[in-house]
């Protein structure tokens, strides 16, 4: 599993570099296997199996105690590497703690810190994306040399030099993820903008004498920004991958938290005694990220098609 | 017409009877051609003629087997060159098209592929039916584009689609579409998209296919295009054929109530102060003209717009007019005539590099933003393409509740205005809650017009309004304006390239070429008694209808 995670890493750095600069961190990866996924299922039955993990993954961050009552810090030196049985269905890890209830109260962490840097990467996005779309040219070259300036850093060692900055921990960690992955939201968002900005309908609305300002807020922003829970939809599962990555090299929440990537991590040196350490957080992890790929594109189709 | 006739024991072309394509779709069926007899013979040019979903294309689309995947096609008899083509294989179709069979469509630019040059894309032809050995597809390729009338062939033979202007492309389609030297070739909308003056050159070159023994399958929505090429007309509406026959017969003494409406419903100079939308017009409402009341002005207005290149390109040059309350001011051109900027300098869209523009006598285009804001109301824009023209949030209620904000009115007056507007333009049976994107074409044109309407303003400038009509909704459209012209005394400043409808319409008029100003002046002056070369062109490009004979009894 340790090994999925370091590769995931390097492809997507290369895949960044090489291809393309607009897509964020593992995202071409996971695109990948979403696409090769979907294929195979044309019917929605794929719709309907990610609508179903997501209730779990939601179950799993507000109320874990419904799927599992052991406290996933609770460490039980005798019963240390076992593999899954009755009593701990995923196993233990090195300090005896229940693989299970680990990975379903890590969804917590794992979901916070996703949505907090898409959060942060969507909303910093819009704000640069919208100012450079309606602002004077000089602005708009101003603040699209900043963004392209963030972009042609990979994202991951953006989010890194972030972290040497402002240090490890869960808090620093969703800010550099979100500080990473701006670029992408703030160009979707200044090519909307200045598409709704040429439209006939924004054109008519100024033969009507609407001010800019009532021309921004009542026809610019709602159409141009319908796009943005999409793109953060598909975003989040980078975003959660991402932060298992920095989790993984220690950059993220501190042991004992639960953290996805953290748990990968310290499953690593154990993995050919103790594989359920590894190959469970790696299945959720996994799940987690195609099921924000498969609604998000889901929404994205629906919203592309939209009065066809 | 006559004298080209088949001779009596030859066979046709083809031979359709009782076609019939239903195409399945999801929940229901859609009958698409309803009984559609057809035959062309060698020589002979045949019109098809409908306006849009009346099957026309569906129809010659199924003489190459390309009805479509979902399409059930059925035929008392479908012959093609006497063989049954309800046999045949799709080894058999193919050997059809391109072949036997040559198509040219409406867009040249999608037709062709735009990774090939011209050379390749005819060339593939003559490869693929073995026409010529392989060492002379290149002296063929110029053959055929010198005979379509290209220019220096050498030169576009090595160029690619994006590189040649609409009419050359088209040229080159067509030069594709003959290269195996087809008995029948099939045009579909040929000239649709196309420049007056081009469309005239482009018919000339398919009649020249036609007199050299080609048959001729020609579809549109065009009645007089239809009416100057071909020998024979078949009227299409909704699948079914309506009538049949002779195209001087056919147009001069039509026998259905649908081709008489669809005869009146164009515009011409003969329908001049008359209704279209019925087959007996009507007079129309009388219009105010205040001479001596000049709403929009405009004095030597220029627009220079920088390529990207760095080479200054001229829209609009020096061009001058006035427009009186209640008067119909008509500028016509072909494409790149900078009529639209001008129109767009007018409302204030555009700002002028030169000249200024006076709308009530006050200045207009000098004035800033701000300052124009609140006299924006008085002249208002009807867009080509209304749906674009809408917030595709928007309903209808929300479009035309905009205009009227911030002019201090109470919910019930801005909905009882908005009942009025509608009102006015026969728009009463939508309800204001839907989205305009689920209306017809005229529907939307409606309620665009509707929305310049509410802002009550003093003139309105309408940018090829009806040019994406069908010819029966544009004359609705056409009616509903000079109806509301003479109901509200607004000017209309009418832009189009349709000297048809201008001179239906206008009571002067503006002749615009390379944004020069090249005419100007009455309407029945310019129209009947043109001096410049330009406008003499145009004019004589325009085909022509012949004249019903119900009108010609009508006249002294």
């Amino acid at each position: 599993m340790s090994a999925f995670a370091v590769d995931s890493i390097d492809d997507a750095t290369e895949a960044r570099v090489s291809v393309a600069p607009n897509l964020g961190l593992a995202r071409r990866l996971v695109t990948g296997v979403t696409q090769a996924w979907t294929s195979i299922n044309r019917a929605p039955l794929g719709l309907y199996l990610a609508g179903a993990y997501l209730v779990v993954v939601l179950v799993a961050v507000f109320v874990p105690q419904l799927i599992s009552q052991v406290d996933p810090t609770h460490q039980d030196l005798l019963q240390v590497n076992r593999a899954p049985s009755a009593a701990h269905i995923a196993g233990t890890d090195y300090l005896g703690r229940d693989v299970f209830s680990r990975v379903i109260y890590g969804a917590r962490y794992s979901l916070l810190i996703g949505l907090g840097a898409t959060g942060i990467s969507a909303i910093v996005g819009v704000i640069l994306g919208v100012s450079a779309g309606i602002a004077a040219k000089w602005v708009d070259t101003a603040l699209m040399r900043f963004v392209d300036i963030l972009a042609s850093f990979p994202s991951i060692l953006l989010a890194l030099v972030v972290i040497a900055l402002i240090g490890p921990g869960l808090t620093n960690l969703i800010i550099a993820l979100g500080v990473s992955h701006i670029p992408s939201y703030a160009r979707v968002v200044r090519a909307q903008t200045l598409q709704v900005i040429r439209s006939g309908y924004v054109e008519q609305a100024r033969t009507l004498g609407l001010t800019r300002l009532r021309l921004t807020v009542r026809h610019v922003l709602p159409n141009a920004l319908g796009v943005v829970p999409v793109l953060a939809t598909i975003g989040l599962g980078g975003a959660i991958i991402g932060a298992a990555a920095l989790s993984f090299i220690g950059m993220g929440p501190q042991p004992p938290t639960p953290e996805w990537g953290a748990i990968l991590s310290e499953s690593r040196s154990y993995l050919r005694i103790a594989w359920w350490t590894g190959i469970f957080p790696g299945i959720a992890l996994t799940l987690t990220v195609i099921t924000s790929t498969v609604l998000g594109r889901a929404w994205q189709t629906a919203y592309e098609r939209r009065g066809k | 017409m006559s004298n080209n006739s088949p001779s009596a024991g030859e066979a046709p072309v083809v031979e359709v009877q009782d076609l019939r394509v239903t195409f399945e779709r999801k929940h229901d069926r859609l009958e698409a051609v309803r009984g559609l007899n057809l035959h062309v013979y060698s020589g002979e040019a045949v019109g098809i003629v409908g306006e849009s979903g009346s099957g026309k294309s569906v129809s010659v689309r199924t003489l190459l087997g390309l009805a479509g995947a979902n399409a059930t096609v059925t035929a008392k008899k479908l012959d093609i060159f006497g063989t049954d083509a309800r046999r045949l294989s799709e080894r058999g179709w193919r050997a059809i098209r391109g072949g036997k069979i040559g198509l040219v469509l409406q867009d040249a630019l999608v037709s062709l592929d735009p990774l090939r040059t011209i050379e390749q894309e005819i060339g593939e032809t003559l490869k693929l039916h073995d026409i010529v050995p392989r060492n002379q597809i290149h002296d063929r390729v110029i053959e055929l584009l010198t005979e379509v009338g290209m220019p220096d062939p050498e030169l576009r033979a090595k160029q690619h689609p994006h590189e040649l202007s609409g009419g050359l492309r088209q040229r080159a389609l067509i030069a594709s579409a003959i290269a195996s030297e087809p008995a029948l070739l099939i045009a579909d909308e040929p000239t649709t998209a196309l420049d007056t003056t081009v469309q005239a050159q482009v018919l000339e070159l398919l009649d020249a296919r036609r007199r050299a023994g080609t048959a001729l399958l020609l579809v549109s929505h065009d009645l007089a295009v239809v009416a100057n090429v071909c020998d024979r007309v078949v009227v299409m509406k909704d699948g079914y054929l309506v009538e049949e026959g002779p195209s001087q017969q056919v147009l001069r003494h039509p026998t259905q109530e649908y081709t008489r409406n669809l005869l009146a419903a164009i515009p011409s100079a003969e329908s001049r102060g008359l209704t279209l939308s019925s087959a007996d017009r009507h007079p129309l409402p009388p219009r105010r003209v205040e001479r001596d009341s000049i709403v929009l002005r405009a004095d030597g207005v220029s627009r220079n717009f920088k390529a990207p290149d760095g080479r200054v390109c001229h829209a609009v040059r020096d061009v001058s007019l006035e427009v009186a309350r209640g008067e119909s001011l008509g500028i016509v051109g072909e494409s790149g005539s900078g009529k639209s900027t001008f129109a767009k300098i007018l409302v204030g869209l555009l700002e002028p590099s030169g000249g200024q523009v006076q709308l009530e006598g006050q200045p207009w285009s000098p004035l800033s933003d701000k300052e124009r804001r609140d006299r924006r109301r008085k002249i208002q824009l009807i867009a080509q393409d209304p749906l674009s023209s809408f917030d595709p949030r928007y309903s209808v209620e929300q479009v035309l509740a905009e205009p009227l904000q911030s002019q201090g009115l109470t919910r019930d007056d801005i909905a009882a205005r908005i009942r009025q507007t509608l009102e006015l333009v026969n728009l009463t049976h939508v309800p204001v809650a839907a989205s305009p994107r689920t209306f017809s074409g005229g529907e939307r044109q409606r309620l665009a017009i509707a929305r310049a309407l509410i802002a009550e303003p003093d003139v309105l400038v309408a940018d090829e309004p009806v040019s994406a009509l069908d010819v029966s909704v544009q004359a609705q459209i056409l009616d509903l304006l000079a109806d509301v012209q003479a109901r509200t005394g607004a000017a209309l400043v009418f832009i189009s390239h349709d000297l048809g409808v201008v001179h239906h319409l206008a009571d002067r008029v503006l002749v615009m070429k390379d944004g020069f100003d090249v005419e100007h002046g009455a309407a029945t002056t310019v129209f009947t008694n043109p001096t410049d070369d330009y406008t003499k062109e145009l004019l004589a490009a325009l085909p022509k209808l012949p004249i019903p004979d119900n009108q010609d009894q009508s006249k002294p």
